[in-house]
């Protein structure tokens, strides 16, 4: 979808508005970035996990992922 | 008459149902996923069943009485943490100010509370909600207590609250049992609370540790509801019961072994307890291969073991703490293992039936 934001973290809040619940599947009670999910801008990992604050351009892809594993 | 066991799992929760033929699995919600504690309210028969994802964190889900639908709800969130703020547990590590497990869930208040519920976490935040869980409140009180920054991880790496007893004489005094922290108690519904672990110890280490209420490592507590003033606790060390409110406790020994994590007391008699023993404490399995339950009718002067129906040979069943039931007759037992048995009793333990022996690891069990 398209969101607009210079942040990562204003983008994923442009989304998570429109998504009840999302936000607490990718972002842990303190806001910052729970352990097994991984956030890509344009292909390369971002930096800070706890606030999200990597800059975004306007034509940016954002890619949001998870781990997953065990048994 | 409670007719049904529910049963989390780390693939989900099961319903155990007695027909024709015997004890079945009559039914899966949630399969596939880690629930780790369910709850039945009896004020307004709506079931709760708590959700560990791992990746996705903990998750609430709520059953209107009858249905079959679940709906996902708020799980209780840790507010921000000040800015600044140093807050380390008892092994000096920061703590995490984000629910890490839901590792109790209790109804709250009287039998005219509907809908009010309380719910101890990992790493130690004690929650009540008035709404059906809609909405949670941490209990500040104890949360900004500084005898909380003693608490630490026993077999988990952060501490947590498992164990939630509402005086049934007065729903205004409530007692909480953490690993490892002790035991604390509120009088006043949450506003002051205070330690009440006094008496339990360790059986080895420094005297100063040993014997320190906020270091104590209580893997269940459970209040006799008929006599309030009786309390069993299975810890870490030993097993201990207190007979006067929980003020202090007292130590009692069990053959084979005082280590376990799984107690029930009977709704009428609290003299009589069960517990689920094993090896301690670095082993974890069952003496002998055994898998055996100690009752005491004594209040722990004198166990009997019981076997009958359970495996003797090469049987490596751990019950963790929720993991053993006992319905509101005092007559039936359940409790489900870390290798996906689970055995039902019909005459107090005396004998048992198997209900399933290929289930996944189970959490909790629950007669509804």
């Amino acid at each position: 979808m398209l969101a607009e934001g210079a942040t990562v973290r204003t983008v994923l809040d442009v989304v998570f508005a429109t998504h009840d619940r999302l936000g607490s599947y990718v972002l842990d009670d303190q806001g910052a970035l729970r352990k097994h999910m991984r956030i890509l801008v344009n292909g390369r990992a971002i930096r800070d996990l706890e606030k999200q604050s990597d800059a975004v351009g306007p034509h940016d892809e954002v890619w949001v992922m998870q781990a997953l594993s065990g048994g | 008459m409670q007719k049904t066991v529910m049963i989390s799992t780390r693939k989900g929760l099961f319903e155990a149902t007695k027909a024709r033929g015997g004890w079945k699995i009559s039914g899966a919600h949630f399969e596939g996923d880690n629930v780790t504690l369910m709850l039945r309210d009896p004020r307004d028969g709506t079931d709760y069943a708590a959700l560990n994802h791992g990746h996705f964190g903990i998750k609430l889900h709520r059953r209107d009485k009858g249905k079959k639908k679940w709906q996902e709800i708020d799980a209780p969130k840790y507010p921000e943490k000040p800015e600044g703020l140093v807050d380390k547990d008892g092994w000096g590590k920061d703590v995490n100010w984000s629910t890490q497990l839901i590792w109790a869930l209790e109804c709250a208040g009287g039998a005219k509370d509907k809908g009010q519920l309380w719910c101890g976490t990992m790493p130690g935040g004690l929650f009540r909600s008035k709404d059906r869980g809609q909405t949670w409140e941490l209990m500040e009180s104890l949360w900004r207590h500084p005898d909380r920054n003693k608490w630490l991880g026993g077999g988990a790496d952060i501490p947590g609250i498992h164990s939630i007893c509402v005086d049934p004489r007065d729903s205004n005094i409530v007692r909480v049992a953490v690993s490892c922290g002790g035991v604390w108690r509120t009088e006043d519904d949450g506003k002051t609370w205070a330690q009440s672990g006094h008496g339990m110890k360790f059986d080895n280490g420094p005297k100063s540790e040993v014997e320190s209420p906020d270091g104590q490592d209580p893997h269940m507590m459970v209040q006799c509801p008929a006599e309030p003033s009786k309390f069993w606790v299975q810890h870490h060390a030993s097993i201990f019961k207190s007979v006067n409110d929980g003020v202090t406790w007292t130590n009692v020994n069990a053959k084979p072994s005082s280590f376990g994590f799984g107690v029930v007391v009977h709704p009428k008699d609290g003299d009589t307890a069960w517990f689920v023993p094993g090896i301690k404490d670095e082993k974890r399995i069952p003496v002998g291969g055994a898998v055996v339950v100690t009752r005491t009718r004594d209040g722990g002067k004198t166990f009997k073991t019981l076997k009958k129906g359970l495996p003797q040979k090469y049987a490596y069943d751990v019950v963790f703490r929720h993991g053993l039931a006992l319905d509101d007759s005092g007559g039936k037992l359940v409790m489900g293992s870390t290798t996906g048995n689970v055995w039902v009793s019909e005459d107090q333990g005396d004998s048992w039936v198997q209900v399933s022996s290929t289930l996944p690891q189970v959490y909790a069990v629950r007669w509804v």
